[in-house]
């Protein structure tokens, strides 16, 4: 029997085009003007910012991006735990200032907003709904475009990392 | 590996592994503490009030560009402690490379193992395994007494014959070479999945 906890590591996206990031960058941008929302970002649940809108002034967003895929995650492994397969689509944390709302694209993305109080967390729910599937068709499309690794990682890449590590390692 | 090309990003996540007390948050402190802070971030450790690692140490840190092209590296540990399994299995996520840290006291023996076999375990769970993941070992705590053996080191855990270091963290020694190296094979290995020819 297929475990269902088995994600297909192969089918995951690896190459995000200029295009796409650009739609992406664009579609948080209304996210965020239409919430009023202090950050917006999209990230993979790996761990890894891939796009942002707006600053929390202080705070690392690497750092936070991080912490929001590791805390996404343990909730979805909660959920497993207590026999709700894939249920837990959305987080919301409510603070005394601002508040966290966090939704999954796929089984590896994440949107996260951050708003304050005086936005409804229904407004929250319904243009986060929206800017989710937006994002999700924008990552479906096949752009012709599309660069080939091997374009980017080239034979002499691996040599420059080794002497850049060396530069910053000693 | 994940490739923004519009900001030119290339983003590899290492995560270090390995039983309790191991020396995994010591590796990726000599680590923090060796780069230039112009190119790494902050480092974050989520532990327990006795210090242990509860979730994950995070940092990440950024090579100088190459050819307009940033390589962005991120360094994770797991906790080590056999309960924390399902956290160690959700940072796993899009793991390109591991790093295996073993404590060489005879005692820990079995840990090692059992911690290798848990990471297995864990990686299967993604469609992955110990045979095809570049993964390197450290045999660390090489001050200590009662060590075993690096033969014997060798026979029980790197049934794999990946590349291995002795080290002694907490002064730094080894902690370098580790480092690289599990880059350069995690490079190799993209390198041979996406068909680069070499000059």
């Amino acid at each position: 029997m297929e475990n269902p906890d088995t994600a297909n590591q192969e089918a995951k996206q690896i190459l995000l085009s200029e295009e796409q990031y650009h739609e992406i960058a664009q579609e948080l941008d209304f996210l965020r003007g239409k919430l009023r929302s202090q950050l917006v970002l999209f990230g993979d649940l790996s761990g890894q910012l891939i796009c942002q809108k707006g600053d929390l002034p202080g705070a690392d967003i690497t750092i936070l991006t991080a912490l929001l895929a590791g805390d996404f995650s343990a909730t979805t492994e909660i959920a497993k735990l207590l026999g709700q397969e894939n249920q837990f689509r959305l987080h919301y944390h409510e603070g005394s200032r601002s508040n966290l709302y966090i939704s999954s694209l796929t089984d590896q993305f994440f949107l996260a907003v951050i708003f304050d109080s005086t936005v409804t967390l229904g407004m929250v729910r319904i243009f986060t709904r929206k800017s989710i599937d937006k994002i999700g068709r924008i990552i479906e499309t096949n752009f012709e475009e599309m660069v080939k690794i091997s374009n980017i990682i080239n034979s002499e890449f691996k040599s420059y990392v080794t002497e850049g590590l060396d530069k910053i390692l000693g | 590996m994940f490739i923004n090309w519009a900001l030119q990003e290339i983003y590899i996540k290492i995560v270090y592994y390995g039983p309790g007390l191991s020396g995994k948050t010591t590796n990726l402190q000599r680590i923090y503490n060796q780069i230039d802070p112009t190119h790494r971030g902050e480092m974050v450790c989520l532990k327990t009030m006795e210090e242990r690692t509860i979730f994950f140490d995070f940092m990440q840190f950024e090579l100088p560009a190459i050819h307009g092209k940033r390589p962005k590296f991120s360094l994770y540990t797991v906790p080590g402690q056999y309960y924390y399994a399902a956290s160690r299995r959700i940072i796993l996520n899009g793991v390109d490379g591991v790093v295996f840290i073993a404590d060489s006291q005879r005692n820990r023996l079995r840990d090692n193992l059992d911690s290798l076999l848990d990471l297995e375990k864990n990686l299967i769970r993604y469609n992955r395994s110990l045979e095809q993941i570049p993964w390197v070992i450290q045999f660390n705590k090489q001050d200590m007494e009662d060590l075993v053996g690096i033969e014997e080191l060798q026979s029980k855990l790197n049934f794999n014959a990946v590349p291995y270091f002795t080290a002694v963290a907490v002064q730094g020694t080894g902690v370098r070479e580790t480092l690289k190296t599990i880059i350069n094979n995690v490079i190799g290995e993209i390198e041979r999945k996406w068909h680069v020819e070499n000059s």
